[in-house]
């Protein structure tokens, strides 16, 4: 890794958790959900730093060339984001349908109860 | 009183009857968190002041939803007790006198004042005593007690949590929340009991991520509150 890249890259991190934290700020993201957002932040930091551990890695796990190694896994990082983001908003599904049958009910009490108020 | 109850179907008579001689004066709001064994039946069936959240909000939701109750119903002071059981009820008087005088504008009851009681398992300790270090290094103030859910506040405290409280592990970002906008926070020491019935919320594995999180979630705290903190 050439020393122009480490500097681009480690400037990109640092840009990279500016923005997080400026929309952490703003509340645009809720921290609960922003936290693997930021481990992945820290994780490619070390990374950058210490290039030498993608090439181990790389070696370790038989692929030439190590960028393809980092590729593999920010690829496969992605994934498991999309994935565990496909299950909270199957979650938030269902808590919505349960509100909207909730109000629905509410709404049918409060109005029989004005039908009564309205008969006396 | 506010209380939050998730499954607290064994514990939560005994709660408020123990409220009732302790503080008969107060009114109680009993806040069930879509509670899935029998608590909803013990409430109607005992025909005690209830909301029913409609979906599982967490401690969070369900404590705000009762500052919210407070504000809309003009209430000057506000207590949080647990549903379980595991806080004294006998040191309200004193909470509520401190709050009258404009003493302070918050109350926590703390286990770690006078050590005595139910103290928690070491583990919980060296976490708590950590975070009141976190604490301390962002607002201050050194508050010992950092995730004691007995808490009393005026109507300062209920305008700001009603509006404002983390749903998850809320207890010492409130701490923080109120220090920031340079509220007055009082200690007092209480002894606490160990739960009788149902289950905690709180596990061993979800240890160190609630760690993780509640120290994030402070220094964001301090990062978005900044300009509204007043110097003591």
């Amino acid at each position: 890794m050439t020393k122009i890249l480490s500097v681009v890259l480690l400037l990109s991190i640092v840009c990279y958790f500016g923005i997080i934290f400026s929309l952490l700020k703003k509340r645009v993201l809720l921290l609960k959900y922003t936290l693997l957002w930021l481990a992945v932040g820290i994780g490619l930091l070390i990374l950058v730093l210490f290039p030498r551990g993608m090439y181990f890695i790389s070696g370790l796990v038989g692929i030439e060339t190590p960028v393809n190694c980092l590729f593999l896994f920010m690829i496969a990082f992605l994934f498991i984001i999309a994935m565990s983001m496909t299950a909270i908003i199957s979650k938030q599904s269902e808590r919505i349908k349960k509100l909207t049958q909730q109000i629905a009910i509410l709404d049918k009490r409060l109005r029989d109860m004005e039908e009564k108020v309205g008969e006396t | 009183m506010i209380i939050p109850a998730y499954n607290e179907q064994d514990s939560i008579l005994g709660v408020i009857e123990k409220l009732k001689k302790d503080c008969p004066s107060a009114d109680y709001v009993i806040v069930n968190d879509c509670s899935v064994d029998h608590t909803l039946s013990v409430l109607q069936n005992n025909r005690l002041n209830h909301i029913n959240l409609p979906i599982n909000l967490g401690i969070g939701g369900g404590v705000q939803t009762g500052y919210m109750y407070a504000l809309e119903k003009g209430y000057d002071i506000a207590i949080q007790v647990d549903g379980d059981g595991q806080h004294d009820t006998s040191y309200l008087n004193t909470m509520i006198q401190l709050l009258d005088n404009g003493e302070t504008d918050i109350v926590i009851g703390s286990r770690f004042v006078d050590r005595e009681g139910f103290l928690s398992s070491p583990f919980r300790r060296l976490g708590i005593s950590f975070l009141s270090s976190v604490i301390k290094f962002v607002t201050g103030r050194r508050i010992l007690d950092v995730t004691s859910g007995l808490r009393a506040v005026n109507r300062r405290g209920i305008d700001l949590y009603s509006k404002e409280y983390s749903t998850d592990y809320p207890e010492p970002e409130a701490i923080v929340l109120a220090a920031l906008k340079g509220y007055k926070i009082a200690e007092i020491p209480v002894c606490m009991k160990e739960r009788e019935h149902g289950q905690s919320s709180i596990n061993k594995k979800g240890a160190v991520y609630y760690m993780i999180k509640v120290t994030l979630a402070i220094f964001l705290c301090r990062f978005t509150h900044k300009k509204e903190r007043n110097i003591l």
